[in-house]
């Protein structure tokens, strides 16, 4: 266990290290660059810029100076922002996003795993259909769509819940639905996949065979085998979640790094960009790092091995 | 009084029952007015091709048909009492007290991600509400009863990290550790090697003597049945076609299904020079969506007739106890 852990820091700090690479070499391939606004701006001036924040130095140094500064906890400053500094900029936000998401995945797993196991376990009955119907119609919303729905709904017409922002708890409620039933859904259907396929495997009958009661085989013995694929699942999908969403974000007026993921590109702003992606590609690496565990205790025909 | 003792001696009797799947392509009579009865601490064979309806008679007992599968009709009574009659709970009951089961491959047959502790003492905490160390020193005793050495340390181990052989040990232990009135063993030896086959069935008649067990063997091998069982039932696209005890099989066996199946048996003694091929029984089994008109065993039989193909044979006794299904022999 000590082991794998070491070797897989190791493993997710060299890959960052590509990660950061690749994304410094397609920034700079795409065409534009930070300070390229409508009107044209002085040459002189330009210069200027480019030797303040050290774009005028070769790229392969650039990227050493980064990367040397990145393991000093300085991720540099934005270019659009003056003044603000990528660290600052992820400290404020990022706590903002990850609450969302962690709402928002509580609700998918609460909402998901039942639905699904309740599908499989009355297939093909009214109660699957019902369940089946929702989550197809769950996943066939865009989030979008749903948001302005839900503030029309309950926000403008019910006057139940607030229509934006990230304050009060009741402002959490609808940002939460509307990010979290799309995913919701999608671990219904993961679920009752996965379900149907382990209640019919051979261990089942058996403990049917044993006499114990469909309560004890379905969650005692079912749940944990159809869960395996679903914990797989998890992984890179929670690391999605936890980092915002620009569409929620936006909709909602909340503060969080979601829609930093796309203006920061817009903007060609080289820092934030390298930032933020940085830290998703993080997320995924010690959420995968998590789930490798929590499989091995999961599955105890999994062993980590060094 | 005579009578009354042998109803008395009689574990399982199984009258017309009627079990159908319900599939796309049409119904499929998986049993057709089924007749069996197994005494107490006997050995029934039950013998057959695959689908033929062996393992659905298990369920049947066990009331656990498959979606989308369904007994239509008949009587199944265990102890003299109908398990058709009894509900959900009154039938867990009985697979936990009464009647066990073990499996053809004993590598599915135990769940992947719960230790055979865990596994084999679920039943007696559930069931007959003992605590987890005394479920677990009863668990210790049957798994050494099955030959397993040094138990403790088994119990804590998961199915993966035994051998095919010591799983269907520990399915044995399991399924023995309710000594239960009626052991369903469904080709229990199928999945194992040789060598392991042989010792498995030792085991098997050896707690079947101990508990006093009936046991159900259901298998496609001759060579199990003659080796441990008292009486043999064949089956046949859902019915059974002949019945006998087991040496009466093997002496002299009527029903030319029976005797196709006898003469299928690779002879260690023939003469390898000639080349011979195995003897196969011509034809195919009929679908259990299209039965014919009358016996089903017409197409594939040699002493086939106009009668064979207006009705269905019915059992007549040729001795005592050798029923046969068929017109001609």
């Amino acid at each position: 266990m000590g082991n794998f852990l070491i070797r897989r820091f190791f493993n997710g700090i060299l890959s960052l290290l590509v990660v950061a690479l690749i994304i410094f070499v397609l920034l700079r391939a795409i065409p534009g660059g930070p300070f390229d606004t409508e009107k044209a701006v002085q040459p002189e001036v330009l210069k200027n810029l480019e030797a303040y924040y050290g774009l005028d130095k070769p790229a392969w140094k650039q990227f050493l100076i980064y990367i040397a500064n990145a393991v000093r906890g300085d991720l540099g400053v934005s270019y659009s922002q003056l003044g603000y500094s990528v660290m600052d900029l992820i400290k404020d936000k990022l706590p903002v996003s990850v609450e969302l998401g962690f709402y928002a995945m509580l609700l998918a797993f609460v909402m998901g795993i039942p639905l699904g196991v309740l599908a499989a376990y009355y297939h093909n009955t009214v109660i699957d259909y019902v369940s089946s119907f929702l989550a197809i119609l769950g996943r066939s919303i865009p989030n979008m769509a749903l948001a302005p729905l839900l503030i029309i709904i309950f926000g403008l017409t019910l006057r139940w819940l607030p229509v934006a922002r990230w304050s009060t708890p009741d402002s959490k409620i609808l940002p939460t639905i509307a990010l979290g039933l799309a995913i919701a859904a999608a671990i219904t259907r993961l679920t009752r996949a996965s379900m149907l396929q382990v209640i019919r495997d051979d261990y089942i009958r058996t403990a049917r065979a044993r006499g114990l009661s469909e309560k004890r085989v379905i969650f005692k013995y079912a749940l944990r085998n159809a869960l395996l694929p679903v914990l797989s699942y998890s992984g890179p999908l929670i690391a999605a979640v936890l980092t915002g969403s620009l569409v929620i974000e936006t909709i909602f007026a909340i503060p969080g790094i979601g829609r930093y993921f796309v203006i920061s590109i817009t903007n060609r702003d080289y820092p934030v960009v390298m930032g933020v992606y940085l830290v998703y590609g993080a997320f995924i690496i010690v959420m995968n790092i998590i789930v490798d565990i929590l499989y091995a205790w999961a599955d105890p025909r999994i062993r980590l091995t060094k | 009084m005579k009578q009354d003792n042998q109803k008395d001696n009689l574990l399982v009797d199984i009258r017309d029952l009627n079990v159908a799947f319900f599939l796309r392509q049409g119904v499929a009579r998986a049993l057709a007015n089924l007749n069996l009865q197994i005494k107490r601490g006997e050995t029934l064979g039950l013998v057959g091709e695959s689908g033929c309806g062996k393992s659905v008679t298990s369920l049947a007992i066990m009331q656990l048909i498959p979606e989308p599968g369904k007994i239509m009709s008949g009587e199944i009574h265990f102890n003299g009492e109908d398990l058709m009659k009894k509900n959900r709970k009154q039938m867990r009951k009985v697979r936990a007290n009464s009647i066990s089961m073990i499996f053809q491959d004993p590598t599915s047959a135990l769940n992947p991600v719960l230790t055979i502790g865990d596994q084999l003492t679920d039943t007696m905490i559930v069931h007959q509400k003992m605590g987890r160390k005394a479920a677990r020193e009863k668990a210790e005793f049957h798994l050494n009863e099955v030959g397993i050495s040094n138990p403790g340390r088994q119990l804590k181990q998961y199915p993966h990290e035994l051998s095919g052989g010591m799983k269907q040990r520990v399915m044995i232990a399991m399924a023995l550790s309710s000594e239960p009135d009626l052991l369903i063993a469904d080709e229990p030896t199928t999945a194992l090697d040789v060598t392991i086959q042989a010792q498995i069935l030792d085991l098997m008649l050896d707690l079947q003597q101990k508990y006093n067990t009936a046991i159900l063997m259901i298998t496609h091998d001759l060579g199990v049945i003659a080796e441990v069982t008292d009486r043999v039932a064949v089956m046949y696209a859902g019915k059974i076609v002949e019945q006998t005890d087991v040496k009466t099989l093997f002496k002299e066996a009527l029903h030319p299904y029976t005797n196709g199946l006898m003469k299928a048996i690779p002879s260690a003694v023939a003469d390898l020079a000639d080349h011979e091929k195995l003897y196969t029984i011509p034809g195919n089994v009929p679908t259990l969506l299209e039965l014919p008109h009358g016996c089903y065993f017409q197409k594939r039989c040699h002493l086939v007739s106009e009668e064979c193909r207006s009705r269905h044979p019915e059992f007549t006794e040729r001795s005592a106890g050798h029923l046969v299904r068929c017109f001609h022999v």
